[in-house]
């Protein structure tokens, strides 16, 4: 399950950080597909049809680590990403995939218990936004990674990721607050 | 976008963006089907084999490493190239001609093979015989002595400088050989009562 987190002000815990000697053994990967599993899906989801195999792989290849990478989570979601990158690009074309993603895909999210947000109106509104604002807010909301990490993550500034967090969130509201909004509109 | 926009710090978003951000943290992403039971296996092996392989694989490469010194040295100490050799020339003065005798450059002494050689015995024979000056160099000891290259010329040539007194030398106006002991007493009495 997704990672919890406060609300007001997200104050993510730190990168999980490993011992690099020793590698990934069962325990760890166990407490990492349950902290991390569903937002790593969620993530690849922004580029492939098929997102669970993209992360089943990425654990495979966590698992035949030699040693531990520093940051794990940093790392699972890099290699789901490069993943995600090159299972879009030997579809047919990448827009016709997200959009057909976009149309006919599950909502990302399970039903709120609390009603304060639609999922399947908060997920019809995600698959809007440009890929750039998508992964970063779905990485740093649901994936808990830094403005540090996902600026490493998307070969960008710190700055920059934190724009396009700030943007897309700006988007999301008013595509929120209103039910129909045009598709051209960003 | 200002670059005051761009520099602003994640805690510094507008409180109705600060709102919506809260509210879809809230959402939970749906449950993956990840193959779970695949994953805890594949990580169970390869604890397992990293646990077996461990201990060798961390002195594999320094006895490997080890093992190629050791046999590349091997190889060097018995295919050992040679030493590089570099031919010497070597010039050595020859005179066309046999240097001569002189008294100055003579040795004083020079080994005999029969004991001392009587000094100055070359210097004074060397102006009146050709004598090769290989004999008389000083730094050939193994050289034949010149004493007695001397003798052999000196007996060759002059035999009656040798003959002693009272010896017969028709025509050579030397006294005659004494022919017993009493003449040569006699002759020897009569030369020391004239001298």
């Amino acid at each position: 399950m997704g990672k919890p987190i406060p609300s007001g002000v997200l104050e993510i815990e730190g990168p999980h950080e490993t011992n690099p000697m020793n590698p990934i053994g069962p325990e760890l990967l166990a407490r990492l597909l349950n902290e991390h599993g569903a937002a790593l899906v969620l993530y690849a989801r922004q580029w492939c049809n098929t997102p669970e195999d993209v992360v089943q792989e990425a654990f495979l290849q966590l698992i035949r680590q030699e040693r531990a990478p520093d940051r794990v989570v940093a790392w699972l979601y890099r290699v789901v990403r490069n993943r995600g990158r090159s299972m879009s690009r030997s579809q047919a074309r990448r827009q016709r995939h997200e959009s057909a993603a976009s149309c006919h895909g599950e909502p990302y999210f399970l039903p709120a218990e609390d009603d304060a947000l639609d999922a399947a109106t908060a997920s019809r509104a995600l698959d809007e936004l440009p890929i750039e604002q998508r992964e970063t807010i779905v990485a740093r909301l649901w994936g808990g990674l830094s403005f540090d990490e996902i600026a490493d993550l998307t070969e960008t500034s710190i700055s920059t990721a934190h724009r396009r967090y700030q943007a897309g969130l700006a988007a999301l509201r008013m595509r929120l607050e209103n039910p129909c909004p045009q598709k051209n509109e960003t | 976008m200002s670059a005051e926009e761009r520099d602003v710090k994640p805690a510094e978003l507008p409180p109705a963006l600060k709102s919506l951000e809260a509210a879809l943290a809230s959402l939970v992403p749906r449950t993956p089907s990840l193959d779970r039971d695949r994953l805890m296996f594949e990580a169970g092996r390869q604890a397992a084999v990293r646990s077996q392989a461990g201990p060798v694989c961390r002195w594999a490469w320094p006895t490997l490493a080890a093992a190629t010194m050791a046999a590349a040295l091997l190889v060097v100490l018995l295919v050992r190239p040679a030493a590089p050799g570099a031919d010497r020339i070597v010039y050595v003065p020859v005179d066309p001609q046999p240097a001569r005798l002189t008294p100055g450059s003579l040795p004083n002494e020079t080994p005999d093979r029969r004991g001392s050689e009587p000094k100055g015995a070359v210097q004074a024979m060397a102006p009146m015989f050709d004598i090769p000056a290989r004999a008389a160099v000083a730094g050939a000891p193994h050289a034949p002595a010149p004493y007695f290259d001397l003798r052999d010329c000196l007996l060759s040539r002059e035999p009656q400088l040798w003959r002693l007194p009272g010896q017969n030398s028709a025509g050579s106006g030397l006294p005659t050989e004494p022919a017993s002991y009493a003449e040569l007493r006699d002759e020897l009495l009569r030369g020391s009562a004239s001298g």
